[in-house]
């Protein structure tokens, strides 16, 4: 079932468009990260469906009814804040109890709401602690437990973790996850940083400057990317992207990228590419193997190696371009050293060079495998 | 931050003039405020009178009509109406500004009111000497037929201790994160009642502080209070300047009684809110 349907938003300042023509569905129960850097409409978008932000057009609808002129407190959502705005003239339990307060509970209805609440959040203990002396997570739980209280239809979370250390971040993004699926909730999730989106979401949509660029499942946003934003934005180390020229073959295409051609033939083509047009081609860190000298047509020079525990990331100069290369075996070359490269079939994406949206990609050959 | 425990003998020397200098008008006024007449102006000075005298107060709050001429017994007005007065238009000026000031600054803080401009066009009424603004004033008012009222000085001193409440309370109002408004409406209220409910009493020391400073601002001013006031509204600070006689010059002691009398108020309210504003003044009323 749609839970929240957003047709064509638009937010515009003066002549400064914060948000523009945005589309988006989210079904009930569903995670989904809003995901995108500083500045790229993902607050906007937010307080726009909160209902703080009126759209400058565009629809929101939650259940079907439209939430247009509807005021934030009518809407049935709980917003928790990055700042997490807790009351701080209050103890946690009126902070608690505040939403159900003046939604006009009783005494006694409001006393077990607190409980069951402070309960899932492990509050249970500081119920009368005053919120004026607590730190960063045991706040962000008060944030957390005041908004869910209130039993909103969705949950909204602006950064909820950017505030907290990075031991307390895991630990409070495992808590979400927990309360979410003990829950059920519908949450819509904003964040820049993509561990929190891939680990938490079931669905990512990723803005740019206003933009929804891509909208999909963390394994086809991650692996699939739309545009070279998505491909470059997400991912540590992000996409290698490689400029060169179609050729035409007779098994499928070719992609010149200078000191060598890559074939893309095994990803049958949606599009078809005019021999010569300019493509970026764009391979994750781990959809490249590392291989001896010779073993392949791609030769490469190792130009750094850095040991990151499980991990293994190689620097290589491929021609004139350098790559990044993620292995989880031990890389037994040296520094300087020459090897071979061989990219996973079908884990090569091709962009338009200009415009930087995806030409064709995988899906469409995972789609007909599947 | 570390603090020597040893000061050297310069802080010291330092510290003795700043504090000399704060101290001694201070000592001086309550002095002369308890000398006979013949003390005030005496060369060389009489820093504490050998016969401490009530005649100065007593001037000031009981009429010396048919009492014996003295210099302290030649003022024609006891300070009664003057306290009066001061004491109503320096509390309602004060109110009026802070509530003007405080609808102000919510406009301008929360609600981007006017852009960037609005506050300091606020304040540019506070860049003009304040003299250049009474004679505008005294036009106004008298077309208007303010002067010499209480109306008229509350509505002047309102105006000219604005800018103050605006800014004092609008950077109370910005160090307050807009979230817990937002957070208040989500769960309900309306925004102006989330103002009441939570802008406000979070910003309590900041507001009580700011009301303090602008009493003292209103409490002590002179030149409007002379300027648009004739015979029926007087203010303490221009009562001072009355006490005044053709016989015996400058009523010093006279003066020094009413000015000991004027100042108490203000050390009994600081006294019973030092806490508020400390925490007013150090900005620390909210924890982020």
């Amino acid at each position: 079932m749609t839970k929240l349907q957003i047709k064509d938003l638009r937010k515009t300042y003066g002549a400064f468009t914060a948000v523009e023509g945005l589309d988006l569905s989210i079904e009930q129960g569903e995670t989904v990260a809003l995901l995108g850097p500083s500045g790229c409409g993902k607050s906007t978008t937010l307080n726009m469906i909160v209902g703080l932000t009126d759209p400058s057009s565009g629809d929101i609808r939650i259940d079907g009814r439209s939430m247009l002129g509807v005021p934030p407190g009518k809407r049935g959502i709980g917003l928790v804040f990055q700042d997490y705005a807790v009351f701080g003239n209050m103890t946690v339990r009126e902070n608690l109890s505040f939403g159900l307060k003046v939604r006009r509970m009783t005494k006694r209805d409001i006393a077990k709401e607190v409980e069951k609440t402070a309960d899932l959040m492990g509050l249970s203990n500081s119920l009368d602690s005053p919120t004026s002396v607590m730190g960063g997570s045991q706040l962000q739980r008060v944030a957390l437990g005041r908004t869910l209280v209130t039993n909103p239809s969705i949950l909204l979370l602006d950064e909820p973790l950017s505030n907290l250390e990075a031991a307390m971040r895991n630990e409070m993004r495992q808590e979400l996850r927990r309360i979410q699926k003990q829950t059920g909730q519908t949450v819509i999730y904003v964040t820049h940083d993509q561990i929190e989106a891939l680990s938490l979401a079931h669905r990512i949509a990723v803005m740019d400057r206003g933009r929804l660029v891509h909208y999909g499942d963390t394994h086809e946003v991650y692996h699939f990317p739309k545009e070279t934003f998505v491909g470059g934005f997400l991912g540590d180390p992000p996409m290698n992207f490689l400029p060169g020229t179609v050729q035409a073959s007779q098994t499928g295409h070719r992609v010149d990228i200078g000191c060598a051609t890559i074939d893309v033939e095994a990803t049958p083509l949606g599009l078809s590419l005019q021999s010569g047009s300019k493509v970026t081609l764009g391979v994750r860190p781990e959809s490249i193997d590392l291989l001896d000298v010779g073993a392949t047509d791609l030769g490469a020079e190792i130009l750094l190696i850095e040991q990151l525990g499980a991990d293994t990331i190689v620097t290589l100069l491929l021609g004139t371009h350098e790559l990044k290369l993620r292995s989880t075996q031990n890389v037994s070359h040296h520094i300087g050293d020459r090897c071979s490269l061989c990219f996973h079939p079908g884990m090569v994406s091709l962009f338009d060079a200009e415009t930087g949206v995806k030409l064709m990609a995988s899906p469409v050959s995972k789609e007909i495998a599947a | 931050m570390f603090v020597s425990k040893k000061m050297t003998w310069w802080a010291w020397v330092a510290l003795a003039l700043a504090l000399f200098f704060a101290v001694f008008p201070i000592f001086w006024i309550v002095s002369t405020a308890f000398k006979p007449s013949t003390e005030w102006v005496a060369i060389p000075p009489v820093w504490i009178s050998g016969q401490p005298t009530l005649d100065n107060f007593s001037a000031v709050f009981i009429s010396q009509a048919g009492a014996a001429e003295t210099a302290a017994t030649a003022v024609s007005e006891t300070g009664w109406r003057a306290i009066f007065g001061s004491i109503i238009i320096s509390i309602c000026a004060t109110a009026l500004s802070i509530s003007v000031g405080l609808a102000a600054s919510l406009a301008i803080s929360r609600y981007r009111f006017g852009g960037n401009s609005t506050p300091l066009m606020i304040l540019s009424g506070r860049m003009f000497p304040p003299i250049a603004i009474a004679i505008p004033f005294l036009v106004m008012f008298n077309s208007i037929g303010l002067i010499d009222t209480y109306l008229g000085l509350i509505l002047c001193y309102a105006a000219f201790t604005l800018p103050f409440s605006v800014w004092m309370i609008k950077s109370f109002i910005d160090d307050l994160p807009q979230e817990i408004e937002e957070a208040a409406m989500l769960d309900g209220l309306s925004r102006v009642q989330a103002h009441i409910r939570f802008t406000i009493p979070l910003i309590r020391g900041g507001l009580i502080s700011t009301s303090l400073f602008i009493f003292i601002l209103n409490w002590s001013e002179f030149l409007f209070g002379l300027v648009l006031t004739a015979k029926d509204v007087v203010t303490i600070p221009v009562q001072l300047s009355k006490y005044f006689a053709a016989t015996a010059g400058q009523l010093y002691g006279v003066q020094a009684a009413l000015a000991v009398v004027a100042v108490l108020p203000l050390v009994v309210i600081g006294y019973f809110i030092q806490t508020h504003l400390v925490r007013g003044l150090t900005f620390g009323a909210v924890k982020r």
